[in-house]
């Protein structure tokens, strides 16, 4: 069974390592690093040059942290492979991120030294600032019917449950982890179920409402491309939905003794993270940023971004306040990110770290 | 129709924005009872103070250009090519009077500047049909 959690660690830290190398491009070619460029940037000498660096270190990075996980995996007591997944993980992370910022801060002092002028003309159509198709909300509902089974199933078995159930399970399906029989115990993870389904359907208003932004000098992003990018996105986070909850209720089904064979739990969890993970990667590559990589519609739009780089703090993080809009559209990466301007935004970053502590303890 | 914004521009940004609707309008571009995007949604869009769009849409719905309500959003007036509304030649007068004051100090002809204004004319009302 370790040979299979392995496997799976191995993957995870080989497809975030290229999902670093290939994010350059999924982006609009306009939107270099987080910086908005023109013609000019993306002729010049140096930028050819920016790209390969990036291209060559983070590639270098993948395939050492690759060599350092599977290293450290053979040398080390096998019983800390998960301590030094998430080490690895975290550092493969990190450099990446720093490659990032260097190529961002390298990007930039080429357009200072071209001495680019900061735009601050932009253009929009009357007819396009309308809210993208996501899938219908109610929907949703079947989460919660899904929840309310499991809810029911739990309650209907309580009274045949021994005094300490077994919680948490080893790889091998071995109960490590016991609690008093309790309504708390029982009911953790429906709960947990039901503050993911309200996360995701608060992602799946985001994704009608997020702002584009196309972001460039000369841009010819179609709103057709961006709305169906959110439509595309907005199933799978619905399926990705239906999967967490699946997983999460093979394991409520464990702990109450409906499934009586604890060997299955890990081959289910992997197996869905994994599945899970294919579907958003085959996204990703399918549409690209903002749909960046879908065919245009014919009627192409003449829409000009004004530079913001200015509310673009390193590229990553956008503070405007005068901007009403809270979610905007990522500059590198694929998704959205919010505007910190915005008080609301703090609200929501504040739900969702409460939502990780709880799902933590 | 297309809205240009420019942020280092002198002229405020809710002129900028009026006169943008009120150009498209006389160009055609906008249609009389067309819809217009909500002030949330173009203040998001253009990345601009809810504030700023406010003051924009009421200044032209005070002039009877556009419609605000609020179930049927914006809209552009359906009388907006027919209707003049009280009092506009007087406004209009003293507008045109700046203008050509403003012309004459800098040498502008009589004639040229009835040219020009010609020529807006036509530029303007050729694409409306």
């Amino acid at each position: 069974m370790n040979t299979l959690i392995t496997g799976f660690n191995l993957i995870m830290i080989l497809l975030i390592g290229l999902l670093y190398v290939f994010t350059p491009k999924l982006l609009n070619r306009y939107l270099l690093f987080g910086v908005t460029v023109n013609d000019d940037i993306l002729r010049d000498e140096s930028t050819e040059g920016i790209k390969k660096q990036y291209r060559i270190l983070t590639l270098a990075v993948c395939f050492l942290s690759l060599a350092v996980y599977a290293g450290l995996y053979l040398i080390l007591n096998k019983t800390s492979a998960s301590t030094v997944f998430i080490v690895v993980l975290a550092a493969e992370l990190v450099i990446d991120d720093l490659i990032y910022f260097h190529a961002h801060y390298r990007i930039k002092s080429v357009k200072r030294r071209l001495n680019i002028p900061v735009s601050g003309i932009k253009t929009i159509d009357t007819r396009e600032v309308q809210e993208f198709s996501v899938i219908n909300p109610l929907l949703y509902l079947v989460y919660f019917l899904l929840i309310g089974g499991v809810v029911f199933l739990s309650l209907q078995k309580y009274p045949d449950l021994p005094e300490k159930i077994a919680t948490h399970f080893n790889a091998d399906g071995i109960p490590n982890g016991f609690m008093h029989k309790s309504w708390k115990a029982l009911l953790s993870l429906p709960a947990m179920m039901f503050l993911f389904s309200l996360l995701f359907m608060g992602i799946n208003t985001a994704l009608k409402r997020a702002k584009k932004v196309s972001g460039t000098a000369k841009g010819k992003l179609s709103f057709s491309q961006e709305n169906r990018f959110r439509y595309l996105w907005s199933i799978a986070l619905y399926l990705s939905g239906i999967l967490i909850l699946a997983i999460l209720s093979a394991a409520q089904f464990t702990i109450i003794q409906i499934i009586p064979d604890r060997t299955y739990i890990v081959p289910i969890s992997l197996g869905g993270s994994l599945l899970m993970i294919l579907m958003i990667l085959g996204l990703t590559v399918y549409t690209g940023q903002s749909g960046s990589r879908l065919k245009q519609s014919k009627k192409e739009t003449d829409i000009v971004d004004r530079d913001d780089d200015a509310f673009w703090k390193g590229g990553i993080i956008y503070v405007n306040r005068k901007d009403p809009s809270v979610f905007v559209n990522k500059r590198f990466g694929i998704g959205f990110t919010v505007n910190f301007g915005h008080p609301v935004a703090w609200i929501i970053i504040a739900v969702i770290i409460g939502l990780s502590v709880y799902s933590i303890i | 129709m297309f809205i240009r914004i420019d942020l280092n521009s002198e002229e405020t940004l809710y002129s900028q924005l009026s006169n943008q609707i009120k150009y498209g309008i006389a160009k055609g571009y906008l249609k009389p009872g067309e819809d217009l995007p909500s002030v949330r949604g173009l203040a998001s869009e253009l990345g601009i103070n809810l504030h700023t769009v406010a003051k924009a849409y009421n200044r032209l719905k005070e002039e009877g250009i556009i419609n605000i309500n609020r179930s049927r959003g914006v809209k552009v007036s359906k009388q907006v090519l027919t209707n003049r509304g009280t009092d506009y030649e007087t406004i209009l007068h003293g507008k045109i009077t700046k203008l050509v004051s403003e012309g004459i100090c800098h040498g502008i002809e009589k004639d040229e500047f009835m040219q020009m204004v010609e020529k807006i004319f036509d530029g303007l009302e050729g694409e409306q049909k």
